[in-house]
């Protein structure tokens, strides 16, 4: 995946512009796992729209497997931060839907959900309605969701906001066995320090709609507490704070 | 099939709604009292007459109506309601969904929903009568009307709200327009358009006896009109009485079967 000196300006209701992303660029190689984190309003969801064809650039070019990005598509995976499973379809039938859009054959079709409702944990609630879940399983749907109809980049704005520090350390469980499994490149948006750290391989920081450090997290997997202790992570932190304006004595 | 024991809550809801109608029928038999059968019929004039007036009304044969009753006339004027709704659900809810999902088909329709919107639906009725003579959509025009305006601005507005929540989740996964209608939008709007369906179905029923008092050959509306005019006010109340309780259960239907198709909302 690639940006090439991607712009967006943006006009607010009084009339004053607002850059949104000012000459954007990088590459993310196949396979990577990226954390966009920066202070909210900062241009990450910009970003992220962007990549997913949401929103197109003023100037610059997004390309996605040597494809440039003209709208959105099945190739490029989105879980949203707000809760977007189709509130009318059971469980199974959310995970199935891109499955169906794409004309994966029924049996395929079949054999996919079971085999990601049995990694999530939730063979269970199959037939179930997404009311009928907690707001963990819920993500967990979505995640499944996304990674079943195979798509080559997986975005994911801010997808575990609003969740405790225990429940969003078993989704990120679950979320790096998915990748490991599938080798998907994922650019993950974050306003959290501590989940850049224990996620990504690399990690940009986005101030006022530019990429402003981009700090490589080469320390091992998995990421235990222990490796989250070690030299290596505190410098990643401090390079990371210090790029985001965070001074050194509060 | 099980019976289950009412919860307290419905019965408490039970018992006061009973209380409630009984106070009504105690107030109205006090009103009763002191005034005179033409003015205001005591209750139990108004249920001999749904008792006699019900199958069979022989002095509607007087007036060249048909004698079936009540129960005749309620299902003419039922089904004139009804197939005004369900075309003017027809005609809606396209247009409210395409509006919804496309800017310029909003600005096109937009302004025309709001001029219809303002206009008192009522003083259309002579049109129907030109245009479609004594027929079934002459009497179900005003609800054609309406329910057609109440479904085109409620599908327009529940599509938009849809359409930020759950398109672009759809169109990342790989969604076509075609999914994107019929396994997004339609599905996502249907707990609003529900509600809507209730309302332009109460209103049905006013337009249908309203266009049957002004011009037509049979339905309820027709009947009322016969009785009001030889002053037989017991008969015009139970043939209001017996519509109200129709338009209840039909009402009653719509809800019941709305939550079974809603059953997955919040």
């Amino acid at each position: 995946m690639e940006l090439r000196d991607v712009n967006r300006e943006f006009t607010q209701a009084s009339g004053e512009h607002i850059r949104g992303m000012d000459g954007v660029s990088f590459t993310i190689p196949q396979g990577q796992f990226v954390c966009i984190l920066g202070p909210s309003g900062q241009g990450k969801s910009t970003l992220i729209n962007m990549v997913a064809g949401f929103d197109t650039p003023d100037s610059g070019e997004v390309v996605v497997n040597g494809r440039p990005v003209r709208g959105p598509g099945p190739d490029r995976g989105v879980v949203f931060q707000r809760d977007t499973l189709f509130l009318w379809k059971r469980v199974a039938d959310n995970i199935e839907f891109g499955l169906k859009a794409r004309g994966v054959p029924k049996a395929e079709r079949k054999e996919t959900v079971d085999r990601y409702l049995k990694f999530i944990g939730l063979e269970k609630f199959a037939r179930a309605w997404p009311k009928e879940l907690s707001g963990g399983m819920r993500r967990r749907v979505a995640i499944a969701a996304v990674f079943a109809n195979d798509p080559e980049v997986l975005l994911m704005d801010e997808p575990f906001v609003g969740l405790d520090y225990v429940l969003r350390a078993a989704l990120h469980e679950v979320l790096l066995e998915l990748w490991s499994r599938t080798e998907k490149t994922v650019m993950f948006v974050t306003h959290d320090i501590d989940e850049a750290l224990a996620l990504g391989d690399r990690v940009l920081v986005v101030q006022s709609g530019r990429i402003v450090r981009d700090v490589p997290l080469d320390f091992e997997r998995p990421r235990t507490l222990e490796v989250l202790e070690s030299q290596e992570a505190a410098h990643a932190r401090v390079a990371i704070l210090r790029s985001m304006g965070v001074p050194d004595a509060v | 099939m099980s019976w289950h024991r009412p919860d307290a809550g419905t019965v408490r809801r039970l018992a006061l709604g009973t209380l409630g109608i009984a106070a009504f029928v105690l107030l109205w038999w006090l009103i009763s009292l002191g005034a005179r059968e033409v003015q205001v019929p005591d209750p139990s004039s108004v249920l001999s007459s749904v008792r006699e007036n019900f199958w069979t009304t022989d002095a509607l044969e007087f007036v060249n109506l048909p004698s079936g009753g009540f129960a005749s006339s309620l299902l003419a004027t039922g089904k004139a309601a009804m197939l005004g709704v369900l075309i003017g659900t027809c005609l809606g809810l396209p247009i409210g969904i395409l509006a919804g999902r496309s800017r310029l088909v909003r600005m096109l329709v937009e302004p025309p929903l709001m001029v219809l919107g303002v206009v008192p639906v009522v003083v259309l009725l002579p049109f129907m009568n030109i245009w479609f003579g004594n027929s079934i959509i002459a009497q179900a025009g005003l609800t054609i009307f309406y329910a057609t305006l109440v479904m085109a601005v409620t599908a327009k507005s529940a599509t938009m709200n849809a359409l930020g929540k759950y398109e672009k989740f759809g169109r990342s996964l790989g969604a076509s327009e075609r999914a994107l209608v019929f396994s997004i939008s339609l599905p996502a709007i249907a707990p609003a358009m529900v509600g809507s369906l209730r309302v332009a179905m109460a209103a049905a029923w006013g337009f249908t006896v309203i266009a049957e008092i002004l011009g037509a050959n049979k339905g309820i509306g027709r009947v009322i009109q016969v009785f009001a005019t030889i002053q037989a006010t017991a008969d015009v109340i139970a043939a209001l009485l017996c519509l109200g309780v129709v338009a209840l259960i039909v009402d009653a239907v719509i809800a019941r079967v709305g939550r079974w198709y809603t059953s997955w909302q919040e």
